[in-house]
């Protein structure tokens, strides 16, 4: 049941990857991490069900179901609702280019971003499965957005599109998380989770100010230090 | 078995022959609609042929023979294209081991003899044209490559009417994602290749945003008619091939197999119309981005379906 | 509950600054928290309180290591922070104070943590903690600085957590279900070897952009450059020691799999990289701070080469936490006095130090004898046995390699510091030249420290060496000679 699930929306999830690598308006990008998010998010509770043990469909305790709510809730909350409302926000105030660049362009991340997916499928295929985890996609689609995700990173001139970039990197973590639901103490898990919150709180903050002191908050103007 | 193939051949081209400018009128038709509009007659296709076929033809001192030929050979390339595509689920008419290859050169070469004629009026604004088509049609081949690859590794054959099909039914038991990615983006392939928004607008007006249209500006007559019958055809291509790729599934019954099939194309011209009425036309420059990404898209698929082995 | 005690203690010290209305008393609070921070720690090491080593926090040989040494570090730097805020009266500092002790803390958190997932979030934290602190100044320069800190240093950390989990899943493929330190070692050799190898090139990417390796170092100088001299120290001294420690727990898990071959070039390859990259910057540097921030890079690339070394080298990379830690605090800290005297750190315009400033001058000099390797300091102990590791294990070419890197550094920085060391002081327009009047709460922690890096030196503490041995003896193949 599980794997009828967890395939498609991890096929729907690199596609958002290609898609957020594309589009350049800011808005639209948000939405496409926003969604990617939600999306993750849906997929925890669907992966925690593919990894129990096959036979016994009454084992799940209260205590684990109640934690997976939570923590499904807590997920698509933070990263469909929160940190896209925040983000809109640091754009609203800071009244940033409604439009992200590039400094190579589009299409050559674009074409990276294809063949890294590509590679991480073929690399991930010399890495050992542990038993019961059927899903061949989980690795390589964690591997790929982790690649595109700081392929955008990288690439784009704006510092909220790092921002993004470093969210959809965070995806990819999250997507190989999903492996571990059941080696991972919920405590540690909720840790990751507010701590990657934070982070991107933070980030926001200094936004702020950068975007006050820099027209249109874009890195290229955060150079004054090199060698 | 040699009769029932030879009744599907006979079915074969005369559809082919007398269907394609129904969907234009289906596109026409569903534009009107969403403008509030009661919109030209469904058949208005047919009698602009008939329309053009009768009047003369006024071909320019400058051009040569090039530029005749180039309807001719864009009507015929589509012809022979359309032949080889299987459809109301039985094998194509024109089919042999490796005729993919024959597909996409037959079209590439009705391609390259309509951007020879363009060229050969020496018009700015068509050599304008054909070299937005030569590089669109660049970036818009690999996807089409893409996507054949992928059913041709699902079915284990290189003849269009073994790739499209009855393993596509079957592949979409084993392997539905890929099949589906390759599905959206050779609809993107469709709408680019038959210049449909929002790629290229059919009824714009001004030359400097056209990119096929600004290609047959100096086209009139019956050249003009078979240009626009070769453009339905290759729509009816396109559409045919995504429907076999949409719905592989045989009923057993040979008129049901065409009726599906027929309306099947009907509705593909149906979402085009949709497509038109509710997207902006892109800006030029975003053009090779979209075409990109739908390679990017088909390039995922053919990796996903090398995962699943 | 020893272990959450240490971690609790800052923190609350760090809430009790934020609520000090008074600009002028608040940066007490920060000594006094690190007070009560080594004085918890003496107590727990010394074994007076004895921790109860169950649970995700454990104060085991290593951590018990890093700790004394980060607490009496941070207590040093503490003692700085009243003095050096005097004289920055004009600003608030209330973000400042609390979010070091808040780096204590989450520092304290790294080191207890035995729960790897556990100590990656402490990691992140820290980050997340001075960041505040690096941008203190509010100036652009100090804002670049503090952005691109905070964006390497956390998708490096979310490398690591990639890595973390590499190694969860490594433990789950053979059964195990746990990421804690102490289960993972025990059951090192059943672990799937693919995954350890992954699982630690993530580790190393990651822990090592904190850790500020080349080619993941740019945005240390930057840091280091242009937050306050005590952020500066606290960073080059205490943190990078905190992503170094995570990196060694891995490494010694990995050793522990008997997989140390295979790793241990990479190790040494990036060490070698980031004493290169180090080298060549420090000889054409003209930012005082920035020199020393080179050198940090320096050095952590020596850490780096040490566990790549394997044997003696990892009880002496071990040792050079401590040595290259204490220097930075000398280095930094002087070269924030004399950057407070003369108002600008380029070093064409200091002239005459050592006699404008004469005690912070002297100290920055010694400091640079001492970290450059010269016989007498600390880190000329460190560094001879990382040499003879090399030698030890037959790897000539890396060692050559690492003797004309530090003759390098020793060159071009000893030309930059000589340079601005002597001579006269500037008799411009507006200036004194007579010397700056020193207070002795600016002079008197780096004059500490420096003597606890000449101690070092000589005479190797028995606590510390048992420390060491202890902390080595986790590494199977570490039995050449654990103690110093």
């Amino acid at each position: 049941m599980s794997e009828l699930l967890l395939d498609p929306g991890l096929v729907v999830a690199l596609l958002i990857n290609f898609y957020i690598l594309t589009v350049t308006r800011l808005k639209q990008v948000v939405y496409g991490v926003a969604l990617q998010g939600v999306l993750l998010g849906l997929l925890y509770p669907v992966a925690h069900a593919g990894f129990l043990p096959r036979g016994e469909p009454h084992s799940l305790e209260t205590v684990t179901t109640l934690r997976l709510i939570g923590l499904t809730v807590a997920i698509v909350v933070i990263k469909g609702w929160i940190i896209p409302r925040f983000l809109m926000k640091a754009m609203r105030i800071a009244d940033v280019r409604s439009r992200l660049t590039s400094t190579v362009g589009i299409v050559p991340p674009l074409l990276m971003g294809g063949f890294g997916t590509a590679a991480a499928i073929v690399f991930s295929r010399s890495l050992p499965l542990a038993g019961g985890h059927a899903s061949h996609l989980l690795i390589p689609s964690a591997l790929a957005t982790v690649v595109c995700g700081f392929l955008m990173l990288s690439t784009r001139r704006e510092a909220l599109g790092q921002v993004l970039g470093y969210i959809v990197l965070e995806n990819g973590i999250f997507i190989f998380g999903l492996l571990l639901v059941e080696a991972v103490p919920i405590m540690v898990e909720l840790g990751i989770v507010l701590d990657l919150f934070v982070g991107v709180f933070v980030m926001g903050i200094i936004f702020n100010h950068v975007s006050r002191a820099f027209p249109e908050a874009s890195i290229e103007h955060l150079s004054s230090l090199k060698e | 078995m040699f009769e029932t193939l030879s009744i599907h051949s006979v079915i074969h081209v005369a559809v082919v022959l007398l269907f394609p400018p129904l969907l234009l009128g289906a596109v026409n038709r569903t534009k009107a609609k969403f403008g509030g509009r009661q919109g030209q007659p469904i058949l208005q296709t047919y009698y602009d042929l008939a329309k053009l076929l009768r009047k003369e033809s006024v071909f320019s001192e400058t051009t040569t023979w090039v530029f005749r030929f180039g309807p001719v050979v864009g009507l015929a390339t589509a012809f022979v294209a359309s032949l080889i595509v299987p459809m109301g689920h039985a094998s194509a008419p024109l089919s042999f081991a490796g005729d993919v290859i024959l597909f996409a050169y037959v079209l590439a070469l009705g391609r390259f003899f309509t951007m020879a004629a363009a060229l050969d009026t020496g018009s700015a604004f068509e050599g304008m044209g054909a070299a937005r088509e030569a590089t669109f049609a660049c970036l818009a081949e690999p996807v089409l490559f893409l996507g054949l690859l992928v059913l041709s590794r699902i079915s284990g054959s290189l003849q269009m009417s073994g790739l499209l099909g009855d393993s596509v039914a079957g592949g979409w038991a084993t392997s539905a994602a890929p099949l589906l990615l390759i599905a959206i983006s050779w609809f993107v392939v469709l709408l680019v290749e038959n210049c449909r928004i929002p790629f290229d607008d059919p009824n714009t007006h001004l030359e400097l945003t056209m990119i096929h249209e600004v290609m047959v500006l100096d086209h009139s007559g019956p050249a003009l008619g078979l240009i626009m019958y070769g453009a339905a055809l290759k729509l009816f291509v396109f559409a045919g091939m995504i429907i076999n790729l949409v719905l592989p599934f045989g009923t057993g019954s040979t008129l049901v197999d065409w009726l599906v099939f027929l309306l099947g194309t009907l509705l593909v011209a149906v979402i085009v119309g949709t497509v038109e009425s509710v997207i902006a036309r892109l800006k030029m420059a975003e053009i090779p981005k979209l075409l990109i990404g739908a390679g990017v898209v088909s390039l995922f698929a053919v990796i996903l379906l090398l995962s699943y082995s | 509950m020893t272990a959450l005690l240490l971690i609790l203690t800052p923190l609350i010290a760090a809430g009790l600054a934020l609520a000090v209305p008074s600009n002028r008393w608040r940066p007490w609070v920060v000594p006094a928290g690190a007070a009560c921070h080594a004085a918890l720690t003496l107590t727990v090491v010394s074994g007076l309180l004895s921790p109860e080593n169950a649970g995700w926090l454990r104060i085991d040989a290593q951590s018990r290591y890093f700790l004394t040494f980060i607490s009496l570090y941070f207590l040093i730097l503490a003692s700085y922070v009243p003095g050096y805020l005097g004289n920055n009266g004009h600003r608030s500092n209330r973000v400042l104070c609390a979010c070091l002790l808040a780096s204590l803390s989450s520092m304290t958190a790294v080191i207890v943590a035995h729960h790897l997932g556990l100590m990656w979030i402490a990691v992140e934290a820290t980050t997340l903690a001075t960041a505040p602190c690096v941008y203190f100044e509010h100036n652009p320069r100090a804002l670049e600085a503090t952005w691109k800190y905070l964006v390497i240093c956390s998708v490096g950390i979310a490398l690591a957590l990639l890595g973390t989990f590499c190694l969860a899943y490594a433990s789950l493929h053979s059964g195990l279900h746990s990421l804690m330190f102490e289960d993972l070692m025990a059951n090192a050799t059943e672990l799937s070897a693919p995954w350890l190898r992954v699982a630690f090139v993530f580790v190393l990417v990651g822990y090592g952009t904190k850790m500020g390796l080349a080619p993941m170092h740019t945005w240390l100088p930057d840091a280091h450059g242009e937050s306050p001299a005590v952020v500066s120290a606290l960073l080059s001294g205490a943190l990078l020691n905190c992503a170094f420690l995570g990196i060694l727990r891995v490494y010694l898990i990995i050793c522990a799999a008997g997989q140390a071959a295979a790793i241990q070039p990479l190790l040494i390859f990036i060490g070698l990289l980031s004493m290169t990259v180090a080298a060549v910057s420090i000889c054409r540097q003209r930012d005082i701070k920035r020199l020393v921030a080179y050198s940090s890079v320096e050095h952590m690339g020596m850490l780096a080469f040490g566990l790549g070394v394997g044997g003696i080298g990892v009880t002496a990379s071990l040792l050079h936490v401590i040595h290259n830690g204490l220097c930075k605090g000398v280095l930094f800290l002087s070269a924030g006095n004399i950057y407070h005297a003369y108002g600008t750190r380029e070093t064409e315009r200091l002239q005459g130090v050592l006699r404008r400033v004469p005690v912070s001058g002297a100290c920055f000099v010694a400091g640079f004898f001492a970290i450059t390797g010269a016989p007498g300091f600390g880190p000329f102990v460190s560094e001879i046995m990382m040499l003879g590791g090399a030698f030890a294990s037959g790897r000539f070419i890396a060692g050559c390699l690492f003797i004309a890197l530090l003759f390098l550094v020793f060159v071009g920085m000893g030309h930059t510091v000589i340079g601005f060391a002597l001579g006269t002081a500037p008799v411009a327009a507006g200036t004194d030249p007579m010397p700056v009047r020193e207070h002795l709460c600016q002079t008197l922690p780096v004059l500490v420290a420096l003597a606890l890096v000449m101690l070092l030196g000589f005479y190797t503490p028995s606590f510390l060496s048992d420390y060491i041995h202890d902390a080595v003896a986790m590494a199977p193949f570490a039995g050449v000679d654990g103690r110093p």
